[in-house]
């Protein structure tokens, strides 16, 4: 089973061709695939800032009715991960481990990761640089590249 | 006008698709949405929303640039621990 990053989903959204054809491929091999609220949180950034609420305020205002309709039906088939407390177990030793390995990550990116191992999900993003040193100090982490 | 087929169902299979069938929906219909919760493409949000954000690429190149620099901004690792 899968986790897509807030990279993938935004690909998807802006219909970019190679990640929706790799999207169907995976999602007829596995299901369900899974989202987390972080991601969500991310792309809400984006509706909220005030300089595009200036510059397009028709379509950020449509757009964000959209993908609230699509984040609710997600949220019905149960996609929508959020940290559950064995997640934190995990995230907990993720963050001592980047700590005395001296390997900042991003905070979002420990956290999805820290779900995906948890839950024995493969992350699939197009941020190498960030995942790849999650893999590096746990075996467990399974990360895919698109 | 599109072609009707004929096809038999044995008492028990016609009385669970009865319990399934929402009102005002045909047979037709309903066996079509039963097809589409079994095939997960059709039945995906994130397919079903791609393109949402697809009309202004300028946009949504700036939106995922405030993304990134949000996360690269927000980092683990800050040395917390007191001397």
């Amino acid at each position: 089973m899968y986790l897509v990053d807030t990279n993938v989903i935004i690909g998807i959204l802006r219909n970019k061709e190679e990640f929706i054809n790799k999207y169907k491929y995976i999602s007829e091999k596995s299901q369900p695939i899974y989202l987390t609220t972080y991601s969500l949180s991310e792309i809400y950034v984006g509706f909220y800032d005030q300089d595009f609420k200036k510059k397009y305020p028709k379509k950020l205002k449509l757009q964000k009715e959209l993908f609230n309709r699509m984040v609710k039906k997600l949220e019905h088939q149960n996609r929508i991960l959020s940290l559950s407390v064995d997640d934190a177990k995990i995230l907990g030793n993720l963050f001592h481990l980047l700590r005395v390995n001296g390997k900042p990550i991003p905070i979002i990116d420990a956290l999805i990761g820290a779900i995906a191992i948890s839950r024995n999900l493969t992350v699939i993003t197009s941020d190498k640089a960030h995942f790849n040193v999650i893999k590096e100090i746990n075996k467990q982490f399974k990360v895919i590249y698109w | 006008m599109m072609t009707q087929k004929t096809i038999s169902l044995n008492e028990n299979s016609y009385k669970q698709l009865k319990k399934l069938k929402k009102k005002n929906e045909s047979y037709s219909d309903l066996i079509i949405r039963l097809c589409n919760l079994r095939n997960p493409i059709l039945n995906d949000p994130l397919l079903e929303f791609s393109g949402i954000f697809s009309e202004d690429e300028e946009l949504w190149e700036e939106i995922e640039k405030i993304i990134q620099n949000h996360r690269i901004s927000h980092l683990t690792n800050e040395d917390i621990r007191e001397e």
